[in-house]
């Protein structure tokens, strides 16, 4: 026989529906959970991904050039 | 070559301010140009934007207080030098080709269908202030607050930025290009 509906457990949320809207407007790092994001994060990753230019290089070997010769050389 | 292999020893650098922070500037590389690639949408741009911004870094590294937010710093700088730039173009913003290239063979979200290609594209079209506070929280992932900080406004400012232009990249995916309703 089935418990009368005072005696049933109240129903569980889904974590995705108990968050709603938050997940996307208020939690900045739970953002990664919706598709515009997802899709923003794969741009970045295919940035982030790619070998660093020579120009940037040669750039950090000017840095190395100024640290190693000291202050006096900038 | 990889911006971890222009890292330099860590013993080495153990005591020497101007090495510590030539370590952080170079292990950031890569997230700078990302940055600063969704800020103009052109890789050559977006890469001397990098390059001004390490240099100014660089010159300004003693104004750096040490364990402070380096990251919100860097890309601070960064986006100064993106509007001192912009306000001498009118337009800044293009599809990064080889961008497009790239994300047109990715396949689409497993969960929805949408392509990166398409946001990409919707992207660019997007107001400045939209598309830095989509790029800062929905891609690299920063806090609300470090966003604010880093783009000198309050929270609550950036939250609405990034609603609007995601209400924005939404209509435009769906090919509205009437942006009337969403810019600032």
């Amino acid at each position: 026989m089935a418990k009368p509906m005072k005696d049933r457990a109240p129903p569980v949320s889904s974590p995705a529906k108990t968050l709603g809207k938050k997940t996307i407007i208020e939690a900045g790092k739970d953002m990664t959970a919706d598709p515009i994001s997802i899709a923003l994060k794969r741009m970045h990753d295919a940035i982030v991904d790619e070998p660093l230019p020579e120009e940037f290089l040669a750039l950090i070997e000017q840095i190395d050039a100024k640290i190693a010769g000291g202050k006096q050389t900038e | 070559m990889s911006a971890a292999a222009t890292v330099l020893d860590v013993e080495e650098s153990q005591g020497n301010p101007d090495l510590i922070f030539r370590n952080e500037m170079v292990a950031l590389i890569p997230s700078l140009r990302a940055f600063a690639r969704g800020l103009c949408g052109n890789p050559d741009m977006a890469n001397d934007l990098c390059q001004d911004c390490m240099m100014r870094a660089w010159a300004a590294r003693e104004s750096y207080v040490s364990g402070s937010n380096f990251r919100a710093w860097m890309f601070t700088i960064l986006r100064n030098q993106f509007y001192t730039t912009v306000r001498k173009n009118s337009r800044m913003t293009s599809l990064d080709p080889e961008m497009a290239e790239r994300v047109l063979v990715q396949k689409a979200s497993q969960q929805d269908g949408l392509h990166v290609a398409d946001v990409a594209n919707a992207l660019n079209k997007l107001p400045a202030e939209q598309r830095e506070a989509l790029m800062l929280v929905g891609a690299h992932g920063v806090s609300y607050e470090e966003a604010a900080q880093i783009t000198g406004c309050a929270i609550g400012t950036v939250k609405s930025r990034i609603a609007r232009g995601r209400a924005a990249l939404k209509r435009l995916i769906e090919g509205d290009d009437d942006l009337s309703t969403a810019t600032g």
